[in-house]
């Protein structure tokens, strides 16, 4: 079942003078793990921030479940966004360093009014527990957490909202290897028990080729090659993907 | 043996506390051989790597004992001229980000020059060095500044650098961490391809142990400021004598590993000012034993050249629990 | 923690104390008038002497204390309001927005403050209402620009794209998020902001525009103390004294948080 479509979707930054995404289409599956992978510059997070309409596209559309996200009204986005979420790179910055662990949780509920008040700290309690940190982290601040630890409270944060649609953006980039493993853990189990549909962005192709169903290989904003991770890792169509291949490490 | 590390140890001070986080390192580097050392953020790496021609700044780290002997000469007694003599001059260093290794109001020529030391013509060693490290576009191009330079190309013009005054020893901290596979592939074709040609020592410092296994040819692996295992890069990829490398080779992802969940090494690396009793490592060890956390294991033999920190790898290897691989 | 910051809290403190609670500080009634003893000097009743209406120096300048705080104070606190708020919107919004209240800014920067200051009491009636709010309402413009700056940074940062994600309103994020972490700047330029504000009230109060008599004021003590310089210098010294000593200590701690909050 196609979850979200996207139809020629483009962005350019006019101060910058490029085109940061360039006329891209593509179709998500439910239930899949699609790959994003692509060099610094490429667009690739500029085309995650699109999709959740963190910015707004110069043209193209983006449907989920056969919806154009262009022609619904403000408050109907703002539901929507329970159903589609993000994790970013970044642990550092994608928390507000004076905000507790519980309270990033608990914001979540405040803004949607979807739970009693007093359930809050119990739904933040599990959630913590859900990405493996417990009742012990609830007050805690970010600056008081490692790098691995705070990835989690953001996975927890994008989970409140019980989100069919998870943007994943290099979320184990600027982690260590060990931890980076922990967390690839924690969200392909999460995946799997949840039913998630994730977007799963990096420029690692061991990451990709790791826990990918399909992949999209991104380059100066368009996509030049995409299919099933057997395929394209096994057979590369393109040019620039056989290059990236070759430079791997394994 | 053109470097030897004895015994280190360093303390960092944050504010009133001083904080031990190297905590008695050896590491050898022959004429010649590249010795790459893997470790996690905050094991000490990077402070081991600074400490050879003492650069750490003063005020927060302090070498408080061991010898680094350089051709003989233990760099740590050395005073500052002594020091001024090697650094850039027979140990260089390149750091991880380029561009903020570079004086951006200096041009690539100005800056390959100072570090040649010449102040004459010395437009045909520049000549040379810029097409040594792939930079022949720039020859004779002598109003480049950095800016103007794409990020790979500043990591090239960095080692150019590094290599003007023809060292003995290049300290690579962790070289391609900012760079994008494609040109971190071709960064590391430089590096060997300089390495061969200059017969340069180098000491490859990274977290990602993907890059170091396919550069180094000794490896050491680092955990909370010790080294716990040593050996040659074979014995290290196909017969790890450390549960701790064994958990960093597990947690690589890979194509070949697909859809199977990781296994990861548990917890955190623990913080300096709370080390746990014993092996470091073992509150995090899936072989732990009661005698693991009693005493901080030696660096023991595992195979010739090849040392390991764990008092269990014998038992584990004879049982047949960790093979080979 | 620095020294110096430590003597510029004990200062602010000390000049704290003394405003709460003035009525048990001064031996006096600070308007009560006393023909019998006119300008004279410290003494062991009158500390700090009495002036040409023969009331008490001491308990004048505990008093005024407490009004040129206030004033300090409150008039900062309007500053800071439109301040912080200006400067968020203008940050977070961007575009015309921002066009629009940086032009405004620049304009407000153009004015000699204090000339526009006088124009504007002078159609007024110099009450200390007014000389607050007009001095906080000249005042605020550093701290909007510091604001704006600090939103503009911070609004690129991920966790403010976190928020959006997850339902939050320009409302939420604004209040909750952008300007609680863009406050460092902005409250070193408050505590300087209140030795400034201080300046003006007693600048004004000695031109006899500020706090009118019988209120005493740091500022209009001076002013009386002018008159009588030749015969009672206690009475130009001690208020001079106590203007030069609060600022100092106000600045004192604005640099101690500078450093503090801003490395």
């Amino acid at each position: 079942m196609e979850l979200l479509k996207v139809d020629n979707l483009s962005k350019a930054y006019k101060r910058h003078r490029v085109t940061a995404v360039d006329g891209v289409s593509f179709p998500v599956f439910k239930g899949e793990i699609l790959g994003l992978v692509g060099e610094s510059g490429c667009g690739k997070t500029t085309l995650a921030k699109l999709l959740l309409r963190l910015i707004n596209a110069d043209k193209g559309s983006i449907f989920y479940k056969g919806k154009d996200l262009n022609l619904i009204s403000y408050s109907d986005m703002r539901n929507l966004r329970k159903d589609l979420q993000v994790i970013f790179q970044d642990p550092y910055a994608s928390l507000d360093p004076r905000m507790k662990a519980g309270e990033v949780i608990e914001e979540v509920y405040d803004i949607h009014k979807n739970i009693p008040g007093r359930e809050k700290r119990n739904k933040a309690i599990e959630l913590l527990e859900t990405v493996g940190l417990g009742e012990s982290y609830l007050n805690r601040l970010p600056a008081e957490l490692s790098g691995g630890e705070r990835q989690r409270i953001g996975i927890a944060r994008a989970l409140a909202t019980s989100p069919e649609f998870i943007v994943c953006d290099e979320p184990v980039s600027s982690l260590d290897i060990s931890i980076q493993a922990q967390i690839l853990n924690l969200l392909i189990d999460l995946q799997k028990r949840k039913n998630l549909t994730y977007l799963f962005i990096s420029h690692d192709l061991g990451v990709i080729g790791s826990i990918c169903d399909r992949v999209m290989v991104m380059k100066s904003g368009r996509i030049v090659e995409s299919g099933l991770c057997e395929d394209v890792f096994k057979h590369p169509a393109n040019e620039y993907t056989r290059s990236l291949l070759k430079s791997a490490l394994f | 043996m053109l470097l030897q590390i004895k015994n280190l140890k360093v303390n960092y001070r944050s504010g009133s506390r001083a904080m031990e986080v190297v905590r008695g390192v050896d590491l050898g580097i022959d004429k010649g051989e590249c010795r790459g050392l893997i470790g996690e953020s905050g094991c000490g790496k990077t402070t081991v790597g600074l400490s050879i021609t003492k650069l750490m700044p003063e005020r927060k780290g302090s070498i408080t004992s061991g010898e680094i002997l350089f051709e003989g000469n233990d760099i740590l007694k050395m005073d500052e001229e002594g020091l001024r003599d090697i650094r850039g001059r027979k140990i260089s260093y390149v750091f991880q980000e380029p561009f903020s290794s570079l004086n951006p109001v200096f041009t690539i020529y100005e800056q390959i020059k100072e570090s040649l030391g010449e102040k004459n013509n010395a437009d045909g060693q520049i000549a040379e060095i810029l097409e040594s490290i792939g930079l022949e576009k720039i020859i004779g191009r002598k109003n480049i500044y950095p800016h103007e330079l794409s990020g790979g190309m500043q990591q090239r013009a960095v080692i150019g650098m590094a290599i003007a005054s023809k060292p003995d020893l290049v300290v690579l901290d962790e070289p391609t961490t900012a760079l994008d596979v494609t040109v971190q592939r071709q960064i590391l074709d430089l590096i060997v391809e300089l390495k061969n040609k200059m017969n340069l020592s180098i000491l490859f410092i990274s977290h990602d142990l993907r890059v170091v296994f396919d550069i180094a040819d000794k490896i050491s692996i680092m955990y909370a400021g010790k080294i716990v295992e040593s050996g040659p890069k074979e014995e290290i990829v196909s017969n790890p004598g450390h549960p701790y490398t064994i958990g960093l080779i597990d947690s690589v992802p890979s194509f070949e590993h697909r859809k199977k969940l990781f296994n990861a090494i548990g917890g955190r690396a623990p913080l300096f000012s709370k080390l746990p009793e014993g092996c470091k490592f073992s509150p995090r060890c899936r072989f732990k034993i009661d005698k693991c956390a009693e005493k901080e294991p030696e660096l023991e033999n595992v195979s010739t050249g090849h040392v390991s920190r764990c008092i269990r790898i014998k038992d584990l290897r004879a049982d047949g629990i960790i093979k080979g691989r | 923690m620095n020294k110096l910051t430590i003597f510029g809290i004990c200062i602010v403190g000390f000049f704290i104390v003394m405003a709460l609670f003035a009525p048990l500080i001064a031996p006096y009634n600070p308007e009560e008038i006393d023909i019998g003893s006119i300008l004279t000097p410290p003494s062991s009743s009158h500390i700090f002497g009495t002036d040409s209406l023969g009331r008490d120096l001491f308990s004048r300048m505990v008093y005024g204390g407490r009004i040129s705080l206030m004033v300090g104070l409150i008039a900062v606190g309007i500053a800071a309001l439109i301040g912080i708020a200006l400067g968020a919107i203008a940050g977070y919004y961007g575009r015309w927005i921002d066009a629009v209240i940086m032009r405004f800014i620049d304009i407000m920067l153009c004015f000699p403050v204090f000339f526009l200051i006088l124009a504007v009491i002078a159609l007024m009636e110099p009450s200390i209402i007014n000389i607050m709010v007009i001095i906080g309402a000249t005042s605020w413009m550093g701290m909007a620009r510091l604001m704006r700056a600090e939103i503009l940074s911070l609004k690129e940062r991920d966790f403010i794209y976190a928020e959006r994600a997850i339902g939050a309103g320009d409302a939420r994020i604004i209040i909750r998020h952008l300007i609680p972490n863009a406050m460092a700047p902005v409250l070193v330029s408050i505590t300087l902001g209140v030795a400034g504000a201080i300046l003006v009230e007693s600048s004004l109060s000695f031109l006899g525009i500020g706090v009118q008599p019988p209120t005493p004021s740091w500022g209009n003590i001076l002013s009386e103390g002018k008159a009588v310089m030749g015969a009672g210098w206690w009475m130009m010294v001690f208020p001079g004294a106590a203007i030069f000593i609060t600022v100092l200590g106000y600045n004192l701690l604005g640099e101690g948080i500078r450093e503090r909050l801003l490395k």
